[in-house]
């Protein structure tokens, strides 16, 4: 099933991606740090750039998390009745999730046509940050239904062995 | 209490139990709950709700943190920081189990959130107590009753959330942390030396040759250098005026970048694995975080925390009994909500009842804030729960098992603390 492989590497470009917004956050935070106590001057969007960096890795990296099992969940009754669980709790996921996913593109929408900006010295439009969490969203959705299609075709629901690093559980 | 709190009670146990992701889960009952017994537009509600959740900048500690942690996991000197605090507890009653809470009490010093503080620890130390025979029960518990101190020990998130809202200083927050923080690293120790002492069973037997414990002492402070420079960078940073506590998280990254580049342990390879890493952890912790403020703002609309504080109000308890009722309403919020969601919205409604029966805001936000690090153990919603779900595989009811013990140590502990609030108060007054 090439498309389903592609859609896992595209997930995971994208949580390497969201994993480097996360450098570049700190990368921004030392700079006003050094440039505000040696040359006091200080970089005023370096704060609402790294909250906007932020917002867009957490939904950015939703969808890979989800492929590979990195979100929780309970698993109490799974352990019981496993099958029948499996695919209850991931057609209620997707429901929430598509939901979710709505309220966010129509979030993006609003911004986009509103032309709404963060109304700070930046002045940054919102629909940026938006639109990402949107993307990652209607990602995360797609995984969760392209797992449905796992548990039919009766391949494992998750990724087992990513290339994240073999010691590290909680990436694994 | 009114229906539409016990409907959301019961949807967020249902649906959990289900096996549905906790975030999506949480999500799922505000909009159930919201769609059926409100007339609200709860699509806007949620999406801003998740906005709100997510964009505060005292949350950009917590991606940071983790980034420094998934950084330090793959350096070397990492193995360093158990052999060096090995020979330091090897003859205590219990070994190597206080390395866990040793080293989750070193980690809150640079790490201001809990769940970083369990992970980062745990990924540590887990398999090297597993391999060494250690009880796994008792590993995974010392990791999830220990973790919860990154809370306390400063700098802490939390307490600065808390002092924001409540309008408290920060560092008086912060000094007053040191104490209490102090105290409960010592009952978790004291509690694995006296559980050791009773079923030794749970260690493996020490053979091996203690007469020159003090030169492998010695020998393994170099190991424990990276972390002093670490923490010497965050706290230096901070106290000295050069940074806020967020942007100490970064300067924490950077140090970390150099010592493992002087460790000749930084790669590309390393760098896109401690990328990978921390999108999966900030995915998670992030949704569920932009998940509970929204159940926050759903149940704050079906007016749960009024129907709280109008039940506390009716029953004209003296301070001692407002303190234990507030226990225990908070481990009821603590087992559903996620801990920066119950700050959020009992701190308007409880804090003047608080202060009106004679507790000042600092001990409140210390008393606050190890009611929050119960909450992180409090099943079905725990963050630390999952944090260690996540790092060992083994299924939550396992990981509940494990934290009870540890639990009920710091509900006493919180009692200790309500009777004797000069434990709190002491180093604060000092300033």
């Amino acid at each position: 099933m090439a498309i389903l492989n592609l859609i896992d590497r595209f997930s995971r470009v994208l949580a390497v991606i969201s994993g480097f917004a996360i450098f570049l956050m700190a990368g921004l935070v030392v700079s006003e740090i050094v440039l505000r106590n040696v040359f006091s001057v200080s970089l005023t969007f370096v704060w609402e750039v790294s909250v906007y960096l932020h917002m867009g890795a957490i939904f950015l990296g939703s969808a890979w998390t989800l492929r590979t099992g990195g979100h929780i969940r309970v698993t109490l009754l799974r352990a019981v009745l496993p099958r029948a669980f499996e695919w209850f709790a991931t057609l209620i996921g997707l429901l929430i999730s598509a939901y979710m996913t709505n309220a966010l593109l129509q979030l993006a929408w609003t911004y986009f046509r509103t032309g709404r900006t963060s109304g700070s010295t930046s002045d940054i439009a919102l629909i940026y940050p938006a639109a990402f969490m949107a993307f990652g969203a209607v990602l995360l959705t797609l995984q969760i239904a392209l797992r449905l299609v796992h548990i039919a075709l009766g391949n494992p629901p998750e990724i087992d062995n990513v290339r994240d690093g073999d010691s590290a559980p909680i990436m694994d | 209490m009114p229906l539409p709190s016990i409907v959301a009670m019961i949807s967020l146990l249902a649906i959990l139990a289900s096996g549905a992701w906790v975030a999506l889960g949480l999500m799922g009952v505000g909009i159930f709950s919201l769609e059926i017994f409100r007339s609200l537009p709860v699509e806007k509600l949620l999406a801003q709700s998740i906005w709100n959740g997510v964009s505060s900048a005292e949350l950009l500690a917590l991606p940071l943190f983790i980034l420094m942690a998934e950084l330090l996991f793959r350096s070397r000197f990492i193995d360093g920081l158990f052999s060096a605090l090995e020979p330091w507890v090897r003859r205590l009653p219990g070994g190597l189990l206080h390395t866990n809470i040793l080293a989750c009490a070193f980690f809150a010093l640079v790490s201001g959130s809990s769940a970083a503080t369990t992970s980062s620890v745990g990924r540590i130390t887990i398999n090297e107590l597993d391999g060494r025979g250690y009880d796994r029960r008792l590993t995974i518990g010392t990791l999830a009753g220990a973790g919860t101190l990154g809370f306390l020990i400063p700098p802490s998130i939390v307490m600065i959330v808390y002092g924001v809202l409540s309008q408290t200083s920060v560092l008086k927050l912060f000094t007053a942390g040191i104490l209490p923080g102090v105290l409960l690293t010592l009952c978790f120790m004291g509690f694995i030396a006296v559980l050791s002492k009773l079923r030794p069973s749970i260690v493996p037997q020490h053979t091996g040759d203690n007469s020159r414990i003090w030169k492998e002492r010695m020998a393994g402070l170099p190991s424990l250098l990276p972390f002093i420079v670490l923490i010497g960078s965050i706290l230096g940073s901070m106290y000295g005026g050069i940074a806020s506590p967020t942007e100490a998280a970064s300067v924490a990254v950077l140090v970390t970048l150099v010592l493992m580049a002087m460790e000749r342990s930084l790669s590309l390879r390393a760098l896109c694995d401690a990328a990978t890493g921390t999108a999966r952890t900030v995915a998670m912790l992030g949704l569920i975080i932009a998940a509970a403020s929204f159940l926050a703002s759903a149940i704050g609309f079906l007016g749960m925390p009024q129907a709280v504080a109008a039940f506390i109000n009716s029953l004209q308890l003296p301070p001692l009994g407002l303190i234990v009722l507030l226990m225990v309403v908070y481990i009821i919020l603590g087992s559903f909500l996620e801990g920066m969601s119950i700050i959020v919205m009992t701190i308007p409604i409880v804090l003047p009842l608080v202060v009106s029966a004679g507790y000042d805001k600092v001990w409140f936000g210390v008393f606050l804030i190890l009611m929050v690090e119960l909450a992180q153990i409090s099943p079905p919603v725990g963050m630390n729960l999952f944090v260690l779900q996540g790092l060992t595989r083994d299924p939550l009811t396992s990981v509940v098992r494990a934290a009870f013990p540890f639990f009920i140590i710091m509900l006493c502990y919180v009692f200790f603390l309500a009777v004797f609030p000069q434990v709190v108060s002491f180093l604060p007054g000092l300033l």
